[in-house]
């Protein structure tokens, strides 16, 4: 008797993997595309309208800014991007015309953190808000209240942006990204049969959009069979543990595509403990630091460069000209993302990682 | 001080007495998987895939030992994983400060070690429950890294001596996991074959009667997390040196991961009972799930429901088996030790 039951309960665990394993692998791709829009006028990669609910432009001059910037999180990106920020900032006049107040939470998630940040910059009456999204609609009612006490709101790093109050986006577009790196595999490969091997980032809008584009190239060169597209949660620990993972079911992957550095530099350790360093061509994006390394040692192929300091500086532009020259901007302000390889890794500029203090101080 | 408490000899295993213990009902679980997935997956019984799996329980397995000193206690840490990432990102920077490789790792598991230390000194002097006292110092700790780090991995660290900890092979056997079998045996040793051990899992079942038949419960108490901090130093040393990097989100979650394989393996929250072999089979359920859910490309949105139900599912199962063990008259011994009996 006690032998029975517990093979029951056995039997009904084993049949629970397979279901489960089983039916998940089948919808794969219905649940992948569901990036869902919240309204018909916010669809992913289309324009937002301009529709009255923002701040208006004003032309304040004469006076100090005060700007408060929230990124998701203090990591090699947003350093890069408040480089940037700075720089544009001390061009401008520096800190007697522009007072800049950094709030960063203190993880990825804390969306609360954000809209504390937030929530005192409104009631200082900052003159402009700039914030990355994690949780876009957490942030809405703040966004209102900012609109209402003629506060504009400006996004960056921020996939899919659908709020009415926000401004404009600064940054640049993740799908095309994605596209950046199915083309250069288009290009570099041509019609050879490649096995291609995903490491995407925690399920949200990043990566749906990161992968729309790379999708969207892809859908017509199927001589590339993706055999593996697993989440790394963004970092290189689980770049590694999952890269390792993969090698063992497709030790046939020819490229391994990182839709981040850090997961892409763990699949390199994982690539050379598994003896087939040279074998599997990496794929990178961000162009950190490291991944640029990387690629002039040739341990990766190619990264994508999305232009973190120039999305800084452009933050900075757009903010000055809505609120201190009176003009109206786009809805978006994106910047073009750029492959680096190994033709063209030696133009890009390593002064692009750092904060350059202004000449003669 | 010269308290002995009856252990009885192990026994031949047979099924039902295999079913009898919390180790044994969970192998049976981590057994059904394994099976399942090596049905599913070719990939899966492959030589290359098993060392790969061993490999990746190496850092929660090691800090799971000792955890399961703490949890045998009736205490509970959650900040190892901040003391991973932090022993981490120190190691690094001295290494690349230029400092002797061996003194930086040394340096690194003694700051392991006080950092347990003070976690120790904090329940057991100022009498602070364990779980807000190294939720605390979870958040202290999380909150230094992000100030010491400025959120900047700390990465470049190509030192052959260093590398050999988490990459290096000896007789084909990767480092990591001769560590990982090594911390398994001394922790074995000490929880089975010490008046230390002994002592700890009475101290769990009934504290103020450990403290008046003389055990030095302040002494054990602090010793316990003073390991559990050791062991998450090692950890780390393992972790850096197998990214080559110390990255400042490191370990994130590691502290759940832990509780999840001692819980897993049988020992009680609640302290007095332990299963080492257990937690050694809990780490490895979850490595071989993880393992498997990449194997066959599982969809992102669902892995964590499987990770999620495969613990429930075990874990459930051990509670409805076990007490339907306890009720079955022959199997019933003196209830507080009666995981010590099945080595």
């Amino acid at each position: 008797m006690m032998i029975k039951k517990p093979l029951q309960a056995a039997a009904a665990l084993v049949a629970t993997i397979m279901v489960l394993s089983g039916c998940s692998t089948s919808n794969q791709t219905a649940a992948a595309e569901g990036a869902p829009a919240a309204n018909e006028s916010c669809a992913p990669g289309k324009e937002r309208p301009r529709t009255g609910d923002e701040a208006p432009p004003t032309t304040k001059t004469g006076k100090q800014l005060k700007i408060g910037v929230s990124p998701t999180a203090m990591d090699t990106y947003y350093k890069r991007v408040l480089a940037g920020v700075q720089e544009e900032i001390d061009a401008s006049g520096g800190e007697s015309a522009i007072r800049l107040d950094v709030q960063a939470p203190t993880s990825q998630s804390a969306t609360e953190d954000q809209v504390r940040s937030v929530e005192s910059w409104i009631s200082q009456d900052y003159d402009a808000i700039v914030v990355a999204l994690y949780n876009e609609s957490a942030l809405e009612p703040l966004f209102q209240k900012a609109a209402e006490r003629n506060i504009p709101v400006f996004t960056f790093n921020s996939p899919i942006v659908c709020s009415s109050y926000v401004v404009s986006d600064v940054g640049y577009d993740q799908s095309e990204g994605g596209r950046a790196q199915a083309q250069w595999i288009v290009d570099h490969y041509g019609s050879e049969q490649k096995n291609v091997a995903i490491l995407e980032g925690l399920p949200g809008p990043h990566t749906s959009e990161r992968m729309r584009g790379f999708e969207e190239i892809m859908k017509d060169h199927p001589n590339f069979k993706v055999v593996a597209r697993q989440p790394a949660g963004w970092t290189r620990e689980a770049g590694l543990t999952v890269t390792e993972n993969i090698l063992q079911a497709h030790p046939d992957v020819d490229i391994l595509v990182g839709l981040y550095d850090e997961m892409a530099l763990g699949g390199l350790e994982a690539i050379k403990a598994a003896g087939k360093e040279g074998k599997v061509d990496i794929i990178g994006y961000e162009n950190i630091r490291e991944a640029n390394d990387a690629i002039k040692s040739g341990e990766f192929v190619a990264t994508v460069d999305t232009g973190a300091k120039t999305v800084g500086a452009n933050i900075i532009e757009t903010v000055k000209s809505y609120v201190a020259k009176g003009k109206t901007v786009p809805t978006r302000v994106f910047n073009d993302v750029k492959v680096y390889d190994k033709t063209n890794i030696s133009t890009f500029d390593p002064n692009d990682y750092v904060y350059v203090p202004p000449t003669g101080k | 001080m010269n308290v002995k408490l009856a252990v009885r000899e192990p026994r031949v295993a047979s099924i039902p007495s295999l079913l009898s213990t919390s180790a044994g009902r969970i192998f049976l679980v981590f057994a059904l998987v394994v099976l399942a997935l090596g049905i599913s997956s070719p990939a899966f019984f492959t030589v290359d895939n098993i060392v790969n799996v061993t490999r990746q329980m190496v850092f929660i397995s090691i800090i799971a030992f000792a955890a399961s000193f703490v949890i045998g206690l009736g205490g509970i840490d959650l900040s190892v994983g901040a003391n991973v990432a932090l022993t981490g990102l120190v190691m690094a920077d001295l290494m690349l400060h230029g400092v002797n490789i061996y003194l930086a790792i040394a340096i690194g598991l003694l700051l392991g070690a006080f950092y347990g230390l003070v976690n120790g000194l904090l329940i057991n002097r100022l009498g602070i429950a364990p779980f807000i006292a190294t939720l605390a110092t979870m958040i202290i700790g999380r909150g230094i890294i992000q100030v010491y780090s400025g959120g900047i991995p700390k990465t470049g660290l190509r030192f052959p001596e260093f590398e050999y900890w988490g990459q290096g092979l000896i007789l084909g056997v990767p480092v990591p996991v001769i560590i990982m079998v090594l911390a398994f045996a001394i922790c074995f040793y000490l929880m089975y074959r010490t008046k230390f051990g002994r002592f700890n899992l009475s101290i769990g079942s009934n504290r103020e009667a450990a403290r008046l038949v003389g055990i030095p419960v302040a002494r054990i108490e602090i010793t316990v997390y003073v390991l559990t901090g050791l062991a998450a130093a090692v950890s780390s040393l393992l972790l850096t040196s197998r990214l080559e990097a110390a990255m400042p989100e490191a370990a994130t979650n590691y502290e759940l991961d832990v509780i999840a394989a001692v819980v897993i393996g049988g020992t009680s929250l609640i302290g007095g009972r332990v299963s080492l072999l257990g937690t050694l089979i809990g780490a490895a359920l979850m490595a071989v799930v993880r393992n498997g859910i990449n194997l066959l490309n599982v969809n992102t949105f669902w892995q964590q429901v499987v990770i999620g139900s495969i613990i429930l599912i075990a874990i459930a199962y051990d509670g409805i088996a076990g007490r339907r063990a306890r009720r079955t008259p022959k199997t019933v011994s003196a209830p507080v030790h009666r995981e010590l009996a099945v080595k």
